[in-house]
């Protein structure tokens, strides 16, 4: 009575390659128009935000959303990606764009030795080590007061201290473009960055290593007991999540021609959090989605002044409880497995 | 013949809590060996340890002539022993197929590196064919949250099942079903035997256990106290005091009777 399957019927039932590359095509077609139609610096500038924070919560998202490890290191991760490229640039001379991919392996490097420190813990643990980490980072780099280098009268700290780094260039496009279309650059950098981040996210997900990580995430001692070894998962998350998040990092020093500390500030951390949560946990475009509600929503609150961060809290509130499963969860055909 | 797996004076302690007292057996190829004993009698510990969840306090485990007492879990997978758990565990939001396929993709012992990368259409079909060994090829696309207990119970033998293990170990399989689905359990075991499986099955259900084991242990407060074959049991006179108690074991008497 069981009717036959053919096995190229078995999928996955969040997969639908139409229905993405559709919505991808889209997208992009919007990206690349929208410059040209409205040449706006505020807008390109604001483009660039979207970009990078998409690439930072696409990857976040793996880890968080798909591997339900609640770790909050992925600003600490792009810091270390951005100051990594910075520092190469203005000490070594390193070209940002050669630091770019640097900073991409440094940021693994760290984000792998974090995955290290929490492999003996869980859930809430988790998020109390990385933030801690995070802090810890912070504070590190502001009371950064031996002198490094004298730049004329002035003392410069190895980190820059709570000024910051600066001064070590950018990735030269005025040179390239000229002066009028250097924003276009940066821009579509941010976006190529942004791109390749969602395409990896995307071939993670939906690949072995994806299920992998949704089986330890949803039954991490069945998941031993058939095979999967949660040790080299973990760190093979951490690790595989952070190299975009470090290249986001550098592209964000060279576009701001700047790094400083306040990155690491937990108001931005929760900002993106909210962006994941509201986007849809662990679903494929939740973290497009959410970053670019959050920063519409941001945008049209600018007006209300220090109302401003009360009004995110509420719609915070109001998508947790009216959108469990997120913006992305509104479209889903089938009733929540989560 | 080297048996599949033996356990030589395994001891499991809590504190002063010997959960598993000293257990030393075998289990031959094509076996099945029935573990039942009274709640809190050290059957699901003496799992735990074999299948190296939890570090034997002293003794050996060896698995087809293999040392695997300091193995972590996951290599004892590879080496071909596969748990069913006691409660029904699955991965809830992954469908039946995908997964059967966390127990076909990653309990292989050197798996090649594509087969991190990408599903193929041959995975696909084992996965299949290990949920119609099971009777479950039509739930293949649901997702598990939404399977009732009996399939998520069969789901997880399919999910041993597809890497061909050499040692399966089931805990309490039919603990908290009808009589019905017992026998649809009871069928599924006999044909796994009948294709040469070897099998250790953890039950209190003793009619079921009686009929399916070709071999029975007795555990009580961590020790064993009787092992053999089960039409013994009923008549062996510290199982039927300890455990048993005077109705269960005549009508265990009465049915093996009938077998013959
Ligand atoms: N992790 C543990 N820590 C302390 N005691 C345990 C632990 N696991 C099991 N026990 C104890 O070991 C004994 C045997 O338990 P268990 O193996 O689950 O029994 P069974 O499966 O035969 O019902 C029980 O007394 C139980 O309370
Ligand atoms: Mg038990």
């Amino acid at each position: 009575m069981t009717m036959p399957i053919d096995p190229d019927l078995m999928r996955d039932p969040d997969q639908n390659k139409r229905r993405d590359l559709t919505i991808a095509a889209a997208a992009i077609v919007v990206c690349v128009v929208l410059p040209f139609v409205f040449p706006n610096r505020y807008l390109i500038g604001q483009g660039v935000t979207l970009f990078l924070w998409v690439a930072v919560v696409s990857q976040w998202n793996l880890v968080f959303g798909v591997g339900g490890i609640f770790s909050l290191a992925q600003l600490a991760i792009f810091a270390v990606g951005g100051y990594s490229a910075a520092m190469l640039a203005l000490y070594l001379n390193v070209s940002l764009w050669f630091g770019m991919f640097l900073g991409g392996l440094v940021a693994t490097g760290f984000s792998l030795i974090v995955g290290l420190a929490c492999l003996r813990l869980s859930g809430a643990y988790v998020a109390l080590l990385t933030l801690a980490l995070a802090t810890a980072l912070q504070v590190l780099i502001i009371t950064d007061t031996t002198c490094f280098m004298r730049q004329g009268v002035t003392c410069m700290t190895f980190t820059g201290g709570s000024r910051g780094l600066s001064r070590f260039g950018d990735f030269g496009f005025t040179a390239m473009l000229g002066r009028a279309n250097a924003p276009l650059g940066n821009y579509f950098l941010a976006f190529a960055v942004a791109l390749a981040a969602m395409l990896f996210a995307y071939l993670v997900i939906y690949s072995p290593i994806g299920l992998a990580f949704r089986a330890i995430r949803d039954n991490k001692l069945y998941s031993i007991g058939r095979g999967i070894s949660s040790v080299r998962f973990q760190l093979l998350i951490f690790g595989a999540s952070a190299f975009f998040t470090g290249m986001a990092g550098a592209v964000f020093a060279g576009h701001y021609r700047a790094i400083g500390a306040n990155i690491l500030d937990t108001s931005l951390l929760l900002f993106l959090l909210s962006m994941m949560v509201i986007g849809g946990l662990g679903r494929f475009w939740g973290p497009l989605a959410g970053t670019t509600a959050l920063l519409l929503f941001d945008e049209a609150m600018k007006e209300l002044g220090e109302w401003r961060l009360a009004g995110l809290g509420a719609i915070l509130l109001l998508s947790v409880i009216f959108m469990p499963n997120g913006i992305v969860g509104l479209f889903r055909s089938r009733p929540a497995a989560r | 013949m080297t048996a599949i797996l033996e356990c030589r004076s395994v001891t499991k302690s809590f504190g002063a809590l010997r959960a598993v007292n000293d257990i030393t057996f075998s289990v031959q190829r094509n076996e099945v060996l029935g573990i039942t004993g009274p709640n809190g009698a050290g059957k699901t510990t003496l799992f735990e340890v074999v299948s190296g969840f939890s570090r034997a306090s002293s003794g050996t485990v060896h698995l087809g002539g293999e040392d695997i007492t300091e193995l972590a879990p996951h290599v004892i997978c590879s080496r071909g022993m596969m748990r069913v758990f006691q409660s029904a565990a699955a991965f809830d939001t992954l469908t039946a197929w995908q997964n059967v396929y966390i127990g076909h993709a990653f309990s292989r012992r050197h798996p090649p590196l594509m087969s991190l990368l990408r599903i193929t259409r041959e995975d696909r079909a084992s996965c299949l064919e290990a949920l119609e060994r099971v009777g479950l090829a039509h739930r293949a696309n649901t997702r598990v949250a939404e399977l009732p207990v009996l399939e998520r119970k069969f789901l997880m033998i399919a999910s041993a099942l597809v890497s061909n293990p050499s040692i399966l170990m089931l805990d309490e399989p039919v603990g908290g079903l009808t009589q019905d689905e017992i026998d649809q359990v009871f069928d599924l075991l006999t044909s796994l035997r009948k294709n040469g499986a070897t099998i250790v099955v953890i039950e209190h259900v003793m009619r079921f256990m009686v009929k399916i084991a070709d071999r029975v242990m007795v555990m009580h407060h961590g020790e064993m106290i009787f092992d053999g074959e089960p039409g013994r049991l009923a008549r062996d006179e510290t199982v039927r005091s300890i455990y048993l108690g005077e109705k269960e074991a005549s009508r265990i008497a009465g049915a093996e009777e009938r077998k013959r």
